[in-house]
């Protein structure tokens, strides 16, 4: 796995991350279940989000911000058995032979990986 | 939904030998992918923990995440009777742990319903300290099964 996928699967991680805590029912669970925070959640995990965004370069987020606003559930997803864990469309096989650079299905425009 | 169902012998270990916070999330998302993927597994949590830890006193911690590598709930179970520094709430070492991965999208929220029934089972464990007893990881699902169909 190539560092810019590594990075890219971190920051759809951390961007999950920042949707739980945003949302009103999971954050009222945790802090019944007991979980506490030292600040507030969401501005702690912005700024590791920004962080994270200054090792990608500026085209690669710029795609990932596209696919997400357009899919809204993940911009990056493994190839399995040959197909693409977005759309389910099937990825040529002459992509595989590249698995270190970072690829986008033909079909949905994700970015794909191998696991 | 019941705990009990969700855990899996092979996903329960009831002799920790980890003493650290990262090395105890090591060993227990081992239990779950052992390839390079387990990085990025214990990297999200660690981001979790950076908000506060999931140990939520008592001697228990909860670690969780949603993950990309993870296609279905997970629930793996830890204990350690040395304890592990954790950075738990009370600054005591943390004795149980229960690892809940879910995929980022689980129909019904599984993810929450899940940590929430881990949460109550935990208070029930605690009692006379029950979690020290079953020797087995089966005794630790019969002990589960036992408490849930108590409550």
């Amino acid at each position: 796995m190539s560092e810019e996928i590594r990075c890219l699967l971190e920051l759809q991680h951390l961007d999950y991350m920042i949707k739980d805590w945003r949302n009103t029912e999971m954050r009222r669970e945790f802090q019944k279940i007991g979980f506490q925070t030292a600040e507030d959640p969401v501005e702690m995990l912005l700024k590791k989000r920004e962080e994270l965004v200054k090792k990608i370069s500026p085209v690669l987020y710029q795609m990932y911000q596209r696919i997400i606003s357009r899919y809204n559930d993940w911009a990056i997803v493994p190839v399995l058995n040959g197909f693409c864990g977005g759309c389910f469309s099937k990825v040529p096989t002459e992509l595989s032979g590249q698995r270190g650079a970072v690829h986008n299905c033909p079909n949905c425009g994700r970015f794909i990986y191998w696991d | 939904m019941n705990l009990y169902s969700l855990l899996k012998p092979e996903c329960i270990n009831l002799s920790l030998s980890a003493r650290k916070k990262k090395d105890v999330l090591r060993e227990l998302v081992g239990f779950i992918r052992k390839d390079k993927d387990s990085d990025l597994l214990v990297s999200t949590l660690l981001k979790r923990e950076d908000l506060g830890s999931t140990g939520i006193g008592k001697g228990v911690a909860i670690p969780h995440g949603r993950s990309l590598v993870a296609d279905k709930l997970e629930v793996v179970v830890g204990r350690s009777d040395a304890g592990v520094e954790f950075n738990a709430i009370d600054k005591q070492p943390v004795h149980l742990f229960f690892l809940i991965v879910a995929p980022p999208q689980d129909p019904g929220n599984q993810y929450l319903i899940t940590l929430g029934r881990v949460a109550v089972i935990c208070q029930e464990l605690l009692k006379r300290k029950l979690y020290e007893k079953p020797q087995t990881p089966d005794e630790f699902i019969a002990l589960v099964k036992e408490i849930e169909n108590g409550l």
